[in-house]
């Protein structure tokens, strides 16, 4: 690093260190001589690996946020929650009828929500958590899938919340509820399927199979691309 | 639950007294245990003390009053609250105690165990775990 | 068409989904919409009995602020246990105005709840803004011969004050269902608790509770029990129908007042999901004949 760089002071577990501003958090503990095995992953805020909180100096907040997508401030202590324990309740999707709630038959400690919003508040997503447990918690299967299709299962509402219920768990069985019994059916998806099983595509794909690799470039360069 | 009375001055002013007061906002020595609370509770025969004597415990600062199956077999039903010519809200009362446990982190219902059984309206539920679950 | 905020609640929206159409069909036959809260969250039942409780509170308030952002001042329930638990709340911060700023400086997300937003019970619209006048003339189907014995339990009448009615001696349930026609079957346990929610964990207590009360309607006459509560239904209607089996014990359906209401107003009342059916003794009374749950 130049030496004229800006550097900022963070404390990673109780610690300071001097760190370049501008990195994220997760380069800055890297930087700091941390070699991450657990909570890390895509790098990218896609795969919610990296939860972490922090707080910063004369700020009362607890934040929480993606390490890989949170830029170091000065002043920042951190500390990464690299798991969060929470079991996810035992199901065969074939056996559940959305009919019946079973995200509370499952999960019945939804119904000790208070409504206090803390986990909307540590969503990195900008998820409603608190919505999507309350429609949970109403049966509305629907709205739990839908305000909960962001969530990357990073933990961090889980760990805020005061009644101890494990979010992710409720709104991953919501979303699959929907795709298993709610969701319209694609029915050109099942044509397709039946005209596939019919043979209807055989003849173009052996063609493909026997064709030569500079034609099967060629072929690709030409596809449709869909806009 | 049989009971020795023991009156000492300072259970009087103990913790336990002066916590319940705190919690459930009520005048504990307002009552004088006319009974009305006990005839008029639905649960009272569930219950391993009356109403009344719950109340008697604490204002003699008797602890054992902390481990009394009553409070949990009370449903919040307020029709003591109403009938107490001295306006104790009794309710209360078993509330306050409720929350001594809760607050110590033990659970009174196990929401998993619950839920497997059959299928409870969302007030069971709600209800339930907060008036038992820490 | 007049429009009053509404709020559901969670039990309206699964198992208690009769209770909540059969409303909203009835009321607009009267002239009135029951506009859902675009955006609520469950009560937070039972209401917290102790003082400090702040965190409990947050529900309720909650769901006051969300009138507030409609600029509209008041709220209608249909459950008697939402009723309770928001009217109760909105008293709690009302006469400590520190409890309401620790509340609203935790809700730092949420406009300040400022107070003043009334909670009503809809048996309350239905007498005090509707009228019974109003109703009888609405009436195309008089509940004539039928016999209704009412139940009203706790949460809608105590504690005392914040009540739709005297807690001791109500008389709204009584006066609606008059003016539907019915037949009133007058009983010592209308006001007396169904064991609320120690059916979570102690259905034994409640079977006990439940029987009791069915049997004092039975005993008088009456061929259906009206209720408010999505608790109270499942107390009366599906763990009496599991005790009945075992103890002898008497068997009657029970019914939301809210399809009853319909029922007599020639709108669909939403029957069919109760354990103990109360079509049969509708028809058998001549009231089921257009109308199929
Ligand atoms: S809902 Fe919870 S687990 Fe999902 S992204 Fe938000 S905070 Fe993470
Ligand atoms: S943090 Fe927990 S209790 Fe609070 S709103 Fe979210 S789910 Fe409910
Ligand atoms: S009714 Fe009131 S005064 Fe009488 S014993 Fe109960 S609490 Fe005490
Ligand atoms: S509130 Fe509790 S103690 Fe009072 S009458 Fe009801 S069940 Fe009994
Ligand atoms: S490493 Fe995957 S979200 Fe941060």
């Amino acid at each position: 690093m130049k030496p004229e760089q800006e550097m900022v002071t963070v404390y990673i577990m109780g610690k300071a260190y001097q760190v370049p501003a501008g990195l994220t958090i997760m380069k800055a503990m890297e930087y700091a001589g941390y070699r991450l095995v657990r909570g890390v992953g895509c790098r990218g805020g896609f795969c919610g690996a990296c939860a972490t909180v922090y707080r910063l100096a004369g700020d009362y907040r607890l934040y929480a946020d993606l390490a890989c997508q949170t830029t170091v401030q000065d002043g920042m202590y951190i500390a990464q929650l690299p798991f969060t324990p929470g079991e996810r309740a035992p199901y065969r999707l074939e056996d559940l009828s959305p009919e019946e709630n079973p995200l509370l038959a499952l999960y019945p400690e939804i119904a000790r929500c208070v409504s206090c919003n803390t986990c909307t508040k540590a969503c990195p997503q900008d998820l409603e958590v608190m919505d999507y447990i309350q429609a949970a918690l109403r049966g509305d299967i629907a709205k739990a899938a839908e305000l909960s299709f962001d969530c990357i299962q990073c933990g961090l509402c889980a760990m805020r919340c005061p009644a101890e219920i494990v979010h992710y768990h409720v709104g991953q069985l919501a979303r699959r509820l929907y795709g298993a019994y709610l969701a319209p059916r694609a029915e050109h998806l099942a044509k397709r399927v039946q005209e596939i099983e019919q043979g209807v595509f055989d003849e173009e794909l052996d063609r493909l199979v026997k064709m030569g690799r500079e034609e099967l470039v060629e072929k690709y360069r030409a596809r449709d691309i869909e806009p | 639950m049989a009971h020795e009375l023991r009156l000492t001055g300072e259970r009087l002013t103990g913790e336990l007294v002066a916590k319940v007061e705190e919690l459930s906002g009520e005048n504990l020595y307002a009552c004088f245990q006319c009974g009305k609370c006990s005839a008029g509770c639905l649960f009272a025969d569930h219950m391993d003390l009356l109403p009344s004597q719950v109340l008697r415990l604490v204002q003699l600062g008797d602890e054992d009053v902390l481990s009394a199956q009553a409070p949990w077999v009370c449903a919040s039903c307020l029709a003591c609250a109403v009938r107490c010519p001295k306006g104790v809200d009794i309710a209360k009362v078993m509330e306050a105690i409720r929350l001594i446990s809760l607050r110590k982190g033990e659970p009174h219902l196990s929401p998993r165990a619950l839920a497997k059984e059959e299928r409870l309206p969302q007030i069971a539920l709600v209800g339930a775990f907060r008036k038992m679950t820490p | 068409m007049k429009r009053i905020p509404y709020f559901p609640g969670c039990g309206l929206k699964d198992q208690a989904r009769g209770f909540e159409l059969a409303a909203l069909a009835a009321m607009e036959r009267l002239g009135y919409e029951l506009a859902e809260l675009p955006r609520w969250n469950c009560c937070g039942t039972v209401y917290s009995l102790a003082s400090d409780d702040l965190m409990r509170h947050l529900a309720p308030i909650r769901n006051l602020i969300r009138v507030q952002e409609l600029g509209e001042s008041r709220l209608v329930t249909l459950c008697s246990m939402c009723f309770g638990t928001l009217k109760r709340s909105a008293q709690f911060v009302e006469e400590d105005s520190e409890r309401l700023a620790t509340i609203n400086a935790f809700m730092d997300e949420e406009d300040d709840y400022q107070g003043g937003v009334e909670v009503l019970h809809l048996l309350a619209v239905l007498r005090d803004e509707v009228g019974y006048e109003a109703i009888e003339e609405a009436v195309e189907r008089p509940l004539e011969g039928l016999k209704v014995a009412p139940y009203y339990g706790c949460m809608l009448l105590r504690p005392r004050g914040l009540g739709v009615d005297d807690p001791d001696h109500p008389r709204v349930m009584e006066e609606l269902l008059s003016a539907l026609g019915a037949e009133v079957v007058d009983h010592p346990y209308k006001v007396e608790c169904c064991g609320s929610y120690l059916t979570a964990g102690r259905a034994d207590v409640v079977e006990a509770r439940v029987a009791a009360i069915a049997g004092a309607a039975v005993q008088r006459g009456a061929d259906l029990i009206a209720t408010s509560c999505p608790l109270c239904q499942f107390n009366l209607d599906t763990r009496l129908s599991q005790a009945a089996g075992r103890r002898g014990t008497p068997s009657i359906p029970s019914v939301y007042f809210t399809q009853l209401l319909a029922l007599a107003l020639g709108a669909d009342p939403h029957l069919g999901e109760q354990a103990i059916d109360p079509r049969p003794v509708l028809a058998a009374r001549g009231f089921l004949s257009e109308v199929r749950g």
